[in-house]
């Protein structure tokens, strides 16, 4: 099982088991989908390894329950972004649908934590 | 346009800042003269604790982030500085005004509130980013970048329940609404009355000219600061100053002036995410 630090962590990639510290808090469950904030959080803590399913990009974003939040927020935020144009509105609305769908991940349950499968 | 509102007629109505407390008037007082010693200023600060207890939460917050614990006014002073400190009592004045005057029911004033910090911190990161380093203005212009629309609200409830419907109903800035109603924007009263109360004419022209900034003739960075960090905040969705159907729209020309690499955005929105709470606790 390789080292997380050595690991090209992708959005899209599936825990495949859960993940410990290595003073053995959980912090992730297995069938969780890894997203960019997930891949900050463990570059940050003292993650020994992780065992991870490679998920093509194209099965995360076909994702049924991602695609249809993701749809929602930019639908949502495309309405109220309608007074902005440009790069601006390009970045805000993907930073702010990623923000968007990440909140409503974390108020999930524990088990149920960023296992959006 | 509704005739008889003038902004004369609106600013009148509110008591001059110098019915804030009267140890803020002989510290401001203090704090521009250059020969000021931290002695007195700290002799000052002593006799108005509430003060010296916001002073000393600002200098222990994520604001500064020293390593270590700062314990008296006076140490507070020497690690921040007069004129930051001056700059962020400026700050904290209007606050403490606005969130004492009576008759605000429009809008939610703590939401109201988290708006404005939310602002002042985006403006101070953007500015961080630009390796400006002077975060104390920044964070303050964007605190009370809003205080024009809170005189509306207060003052002039059911023309503002006009001008929010205009701006719903047709798709526009809520400012352009103001504007096309009242005959001003919230943005030229809260220069008017910041001018009148004397405050620094890089502040007062920023947020006068926050919705155009290409139209300042000396302050367009620092009005661009602001126009940026009011959309970021509302795009994501943190307190509310009567807008929170729709973000604010861009004038293109501020987004070019600031050059903010693209993905330094996402940046921005952690430190919201990070700091605001914390410092609504400042303050609430």
């Amino acid at each position: 099982m390789p080292l997380v630090k050595t690991i090209n962590l992708t959005e899209g990639m599936l825990i495949d088991s859960p993940v410990s510290t290595s003073h053995g808090q959980l912090i992730l469950n297995k069938g969780t989908l890894i997203t960019k904030e997930i891949i900050k959080t463990l570059n940050i803590w003292d993650i020994e390894e992780v065992k991870i399913k490679e998920v093509s990009t194209k099965t995360f974003t076909n994702n049924p329950i991602f695609f249809e939040k993701k749809n929602k927020s930019l639908n949502y935020l495309h309405a109220k972004f309608h007074l902005l144009e440009g790069e601006l509105y390009e970045i805000l609305i993907d930073a702010c649908a990623e923000r968007i769908i990440n909140k409503d991940l974390k108020s999930k349950s524990n088990d149920q934590k960023y296992n959006i499968r | 346009m509704t005739k008889n509102i003038t902004l004369d007629n609106l600013i009148t109505k509110l008591e001059p800042i110098s019915s804030i407390p009267e140890v803020v008037e002989k510290l401001k007082k203090e704090l521009n003269n250059p020969y000021a010693t931290i002695e007195v200023i700290d002799k000052i600060l002593k006799n108005d604790p509430n003060l010296t207890s916001l002073l000393l939460r600002i200098a222990n917050s994520s604001f500064y982030g020293f390593p270590k614990k700062v314990e008296t006014a006076s140490q507070a002073i020497r690690m921040i500085g007069i004129e930051q400190i001056r700059i962020l009592m400026l700050g904290v004045s209007v606050v403490d005004y606005f969130k004492n005057l009576d008759g605000f029911n429009c809008l939610d004033l703590r939401s109201f509130w988290e708006h404005s910090i939310a602002t002042g911190i985006a403006c101070k990161k953007i500015a961080s980013l630009r390796k400006d380093h002077n975060s104390e203005i920044y964070f303050v212009m964007g605190l009370i970048h809003a205080i024009g629309r809170m005189v509306f609200f207060m003052q002039i409830p059911d023309v503002m329940n006009i001008v929010t419907k205009k701006s719903q109903d047709e798709r526009i800035p809520l400012n352009t609404a103001e504007f096309e109603i009242i005959g001003f924007d919230n943005a030229e009263i809260a220069g008017e009355i910041l001018s009148k109360w004397k405050y620094p004419e890089k502040i007062v022209e920023a947020i006068r000219y926050q919705y155009y900034p290409s139209k300042s003739n000396d302050y367009r960075t620092e009005a661009s600061t602001i126009h940026i960090a009011n959309i970021i905040v509302h795009a994501a969705e943190i307190g509310d100053i009567g807008e929170s159907y729709q973000v604010p729209s861009l004038e293109s020309f501020s987004w070019k002036i600031l050059n903010i690499e693209k993905t330094k955005v996402p940046l921005i929105l952690e430190e919201l995410d990070n700091q605001v709470h914390k410092t609504m606790e400042l303050f609430f």
